[in-house]
């Protein structure tokens, strides 16, 4: 088990961060703002390809929400749910139809509850379910599709993993 | 295309607020926001809003540029304002039609609205006056001893920031391979969002490579460097408190003593 | 662990590799039984083409690959023994080839001490040891700032200076100038050649013979093996064999060589320019006697190794301007200005008052050093960019004008990016070509027949490689696969941004003979970013200069290259064989210096003699 966060593994979580990041960044206009569909909660499906992915997204979502301007409690709150999400995505790895849902669901609990506590924009059943909304757009929309097509090219994509 | 953006909303300086130790800097924006929460009366508020003052004044930082970064956050505040007034039952102050606006809702919206902004304000002032990479050691330091727990402090510092370091190396990639793309007739702008999906896909494929040849690479030039991961690594820069993070620490329990006794007084 | 002989840092004893590959359960050896050793504060030279297993040898020389068979030993220590591994790769550091890839911070000085920090050294060590690398590399004034603001140049000179904070004994360089230009190139070299100075033991691999022949080793690797090893003298000797490894020589032994088939008689053992123009200006050199000018003028023709149609192209440029007047022009340019991010302070003029005409069917080269602005001109040609002042005129429409689709623009001008196998993307070749025709509205079969023509013209056998994966063929296959990938829009105009880029010698000019092929058979009209001017002077008949942003010069090659001491002011040199002549004629030969290609200096060099021998 000591092994378990050797170099390449490190790196591949880094470089998921970083695309992670970069796909908020370029298409900021969706991404922030009162709905937020962000193509980059598309990746939240990789961890059905690599464990790497875990740790990556965590990262990601820290690294975009800190150069973001939302502050702390975003960066805090957002965070962690991606990285609930993650590790639940990677459990249900097996189940391609259920891959995307931990994150809709996490962001959904845990978001709507920072925009009705915190922001106070609303009860928060409307708060959830507004996040719940734009986050099963990025997750099942974009993010089911591009899982299938990963999966064909997992061996060009993938293939370091195991070596 | 944006080309600083690992720098995030850095704002540079010599203030002594940015030669703080990044670690009494994560640990006091903490302390300051959780304040927030336990502040009942707008006397609290005002304590608060003080602190924040001096350090915005002592960090140097532009009250233009700051406010620059929070745009957004004013459509949030404005939106929370209009629904917190509107919406909270209670004493009718004023009415039009089925609007009415009650004391308590009032009320509800400035507070919220104050604290929200002093949240907001206050956790960008540690952006604003650390670099991207000291936060990550920072945090990397100050979650060390959950290492005992397998709280993968070093990795995750590590991640974060080799992350920083490749966000405009692909950033680059990205505009590259989309305009490689729209050479050959792509459209990423129009159509509807199934549509849009779609053509994401020949953008995002290379990019994901793009993305894995550079792990494959990284790796490899960071072992032939040696790296066995973050045990017996020593530093360039090593962290270490100065008089400034002291003084910090006093005014900031202060401050915290101050706020907990107006807690109770009012 | 007995196996230490004092002298040598590096012994390989019968190295075996072989990758396994883990979809097709399939080895490939990429090592196949070498075995060499290297002596202490040596200079070793590594040659070989795409896949002969150069990278992978350079790997198990500091324990990245273990061996599968035979075995590595670095300083005595065997690489298979996991106990040194630290010492061995603290003794044999690497650089890589992408500058972009190997650097780990976001600041300089934090990068360079990557290395020492994993090495457990001390603060105060640690500090000594990056400023000292750094002035090392000539980087200290750029210590705090990003990777990503720097060239790819000092990008690589910040990685060798990672490595040179460990203090290694031996630093083994894979490929570090491949995706450099000439500058950055040149910068690295010097780096290279202070290492050896310093009594470092260097490995250098490189696809350039010219930095090959600096080394006092050269070993030539092909299919997994060492096929020739030896001094650099030794070596290119060699010549035919070297050729049939589709390797290149050094210019000065490509030069010798074809002086000789002219009839003169120089030796075989010169591989550098100053050694030639050394002998060329003694009275040794002269033309045999029973030569006359017949033979030497076929020995230009068939000289054409390197120059195809050369000659042809010189006649044209006694009336250059006229040639570029008669043709219809397709595309122009006017007054065009590009500034980016206007207004804030990161502003930055890219292009200023920028103009031009390409004619129909011309081939044109647009030069300059690294950042002058040449990207941001094509990607304007496209509409890609949208000018900030000034116009792009395609068959007499305005492209900004509004009253042509973006559409049908990019369709008459194709444009290939840098390394554009980064952007393949579908399952199978056919899908990929064909991804520009469909989304010109094409109907299926008509995308798939634009695309059997696309990869037919491009050199490749349509059949046997239409349902393969992309990702699946070697570097130089991908390439033209994605050139294909434009071709099929039937472009008029086709733009491609350094194209052979990272290739090895012989990939190199295949691309470029596919793009004359292009250009002939095609009617189509090219535009050709390099870096390289012996190209430039071979192929294209228009070159276009650009120095920060403006457009310095347009004119024909000759017109071009007579300006030698204003294009060094600007970053850029000459073709070789010009260069060749003006070293001559500064060693007070009088001999005349126009010449661009080999063959027309060849012909110059044999006038001379001929003179010569006549007074
Ligand atoms: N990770 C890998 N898995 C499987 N085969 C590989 C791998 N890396 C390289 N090879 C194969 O090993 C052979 C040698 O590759 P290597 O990278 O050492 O060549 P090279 O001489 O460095 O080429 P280049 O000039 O392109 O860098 C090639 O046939 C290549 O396809
Ligand atoms: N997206 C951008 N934002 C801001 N500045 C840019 C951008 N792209 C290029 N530049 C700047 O514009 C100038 C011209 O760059 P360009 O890429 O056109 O040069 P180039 O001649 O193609 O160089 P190279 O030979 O390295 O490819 C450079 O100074 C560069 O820093
Ligand atoms: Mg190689
Ligand atoms: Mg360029």
């Amino acid at each position: 088990m000591k092994k378990r966060f050797d170099t390449t593994f490190v790196v591949e979580a880094s470089v998921i961060a970083a695309v992670y990041a970069v796909l908020t960044f370029v298409f900021m206009p969706f991404s922030y703002g009162l709905m937020q569909v962000r193509v980059s909660e598309a990746l939240t499906v990789l961890p059905a390809f690599t464990p790497a992915a875990v740790p990556g997204l965590f990262v990601g979502c820290l690294v975009a929400n800190g150069l973001g301007p939302n502050g702390v409690v975003d960066i805090v709150v957002g965070s962690a749910a991606t990285l609930i999400a993650a590790v639940c995505s990677y459990r249900l790895k097996d189940h391609p139809l259920l891959v995307p849902l931990p994150p809709v669901l996490a962001n959904a609990v845990l978001v709507g509850w920072e925009l009705s506590y915190v922001y106070g924009m609303g009860a928060l059943p409307v708060c959830m379910a507004w996040v719940g909304l734009g986050e099963l757009i990025s997750c099942y929309v974009i993010g089911l599709p591009l899982m299938k097509l990963l999966r064909k090219y997992e061996g060009v994509i993938f293939k370091h993993r195991n070596s | 295309m944006l080309r600083d953006i690992t720098l995030g909303q850095y704002y540079p300086g010599e203030s002594p607020i940015h030669k703080l130790d990044p670690r009494t800097k994560i640990l006091g924006t903490l302390l300051y926001l959780i304040s927030l929460f336990i502040v009942k009366s707008f006397a609290g508020f005002a304590v608060a809003l003080l602190l924040l003052g001096m350090s915005i004044k002592i960090s140097g930082v532009p009250l233009k540029f700051m406010l620059k970064g929070l745009k957004t956050i004013f459509m949030i505040a404005l939106f929370t304002f209009v629904l917190n007034v509107f919406m909270t039952p209670g004493t009718v102050l004023w009415r039009w039609g089925f609007l009415r606006v009650t004391e308590e809702g009032l009320y509800n919206a400035v507070f919220m609205v104050v604290r929200l902004g002093l949240l907001i304000v206050g956790s960008s002032l540690l952006t604003l006056a650390t670099k991207p990479l000291q936060l990550t050691d920072g945090m990397e330091t100050l979650l060390r001893p959950l290492q005992r727990f397998g709280v993968p402090a070093h990795e995750i510092a590590m991640m974060m920031s080799i992350a920083l370091r490749f966000i405009p190396t692909l950033m680059e990639e990205t505009d590259k391979i989309m305009k490689a793309q729209m050479a050959r007739g792509a459209d990423f702008e129009s159509g509807n969002l199934l549509q849009r999906a779609k053509s994401l896909i020949p953008l995002l494929v290379p990019l994901f490579i793009s993305a894995f040849r550079i792990a494959v690479d990284l790796a490899m030039a960071m072992e032939s460097r040696c790296y066995r991961g973050g045990e017996n690594r020593t530093r360039l820069h090593p962290m270490s408190f100065h008089a400034g993070d002291g003084v910090a620490a006093v005014i900031l329990g202060i401050y915290l003593l101050i706020l907990v006794g107006l807690r109770f007084i009012m | 662990m007995s196996y230490t002989i004092k002298d040598d840092i590096i012994q390989i004893d019968h190295l075996l590799f072989q990758y396994q590959q883990e979809e097709t359960k399939e080895t490939v050896t990429a090592v196949d039984d070498v075995s060499f050793s290297l002596k202490r504060g040596s200079f070793t030279a590594i040659i070989g083409r795409n896949g002969s297993g150069k990278s992978t040898l350079a790997k198990n020389l500091n324990a990245l690959l273990l061996p599968s068979g035979g075995a590595v030993y670095v300083n005595g220590y065997d690489t298979k023994e996991k106990d040194h591994l630290w010492e061995i790769r603290q003794s044999a550091g690497m650089v890589f080839q992408n500058p972009d890839n190997q650097l780990v911070s976001s600041i300089v000085e934090d990068d360079v001490a990557f290395g020492p920090e994993n090495l457990g050294i001390e603060p105060e060590e640690i500090r000594r040891r990056v400023d000292e690398a750094l002035h090392k590399v000539n980087m200290y004034q750029h210590r705090k700032r990003a990777p990503h603001h720097l060239s790819g140049g000092q990008k690589q000179r910040i990685a060798i200076a990672g490595v040179m904070a460990m203090r290694p004994e031996c630093i083994i360089l894979d490929e570090p100038t491949a995706m450099l230009d000439p500058k950055g190139r040149a910068q690295v070299m010097e780096i290279v050649r202070q290492l050896h100075a310093d009594g470092i033991t260097v490995v250098l691999i490189t696809h350039f013979m010219d930095e090959a022949a600096q080394a006092d080793r050269i070993i030539i690797m092909d299919q997994g093996k060492a096929v020739l090893d030896g001094t650099p003298k030794e070596v290119f000797r060699h010549g035919e064999k070297i050729r049939d490894l589709y390797l290149d020589v050094p210019f000065a032994v490509e030069m010798a060589r074809q002086l000789r088939k002219a009839g003169m008689n120089v030796p075989d053992d010169i591989i550098e320019n100053e050694e030639l123009t050394e002998y060329l200006c003694s009275s040794e050199a002269a033309l045999s006697a029973e030569d006359d000018g017949e033979s030497a003028a076929s020995g230009e023709t068939s000289a054409s190794g390197t120059a195809p149609g050369a000659d042809a192209k010189t006649v044209s440029d006694a009336t250059p301007d006229a040639a570029v007047l008669a043709g219809d022009t397709v595309l122009e340019v006017k007054n065009l200005r590009h500034v980016f991010s206007p207004g804030s302070p990161f502003e930055s003029v890219a292009l200023s008052d920028v103009s031009f005409a390409l004619s129909k069917n011309s081939f044109t080269a647009l030069i300059g050093h690294t950042g002058s602005g040449k990207s941001t001109l094509i990607q304007h040609l496209n509409g890609l960019l949208k000018p900030t002042a000034g116009s792009v005129w395609i068959e007499g429409a305005d492209i900004a004008g509004g009253e042509v689709k973006l559409r049908d623009i990019r369709r008459k001008v194709g444009l290939v990016f840098q390394y554009p196998e980064y952007q393949l993307f579908e399952e199978t070749v056919l899908k990929d070509v064909c991804y520009g025709p469909l989304n010109l509205g094409m109907s299926q079969e008509e995308a798939e027949e634009k695309a059997r023509r696309a990869i037919e013209l491009v050199g490749l056998d349509f059949e046997e490689i239409k349902d393969r994966s992309p990702f699946a063929l070697s570097g130089g296959q991908k390439r033209r696969v994605a050139i294909a990938g434009v071709i099929a829009m039937e472009p008029q105009v086709l733009i491609l941004d350094e194209p052979t880029a990272g290739l090895d010698p012989k990939s190199h000019k295949d691309i470029l003979s596919m793009v004359e092929t292009i250009k002939n058979e095609g009617n189509v009209t090219i535009l050709l970013v390099s870096h390289n001017m012996g190209d430039v002077a071979r192929l294209a008949d228009r070159v276009l200069v650009m120095d920060g942003g403006r457009l310095w010069m347009n004119g024909t090659p000759r017109q071009v290259f007579s300006r030698e001491s204003e294009l060094l002011e600007i970053g850029l040199g000459l073709p070789p064989a010009a260069e060749f002549l003006r070293q001559l004629a500064k060693n007070g030969a009088p001999v005349a210096t126009q010449a661009l290609t080999i063959s027309e200096a060849v012909t110059a060099i044999t006038q001379w003699k001929r003179g010569e021998s006549q007074c």
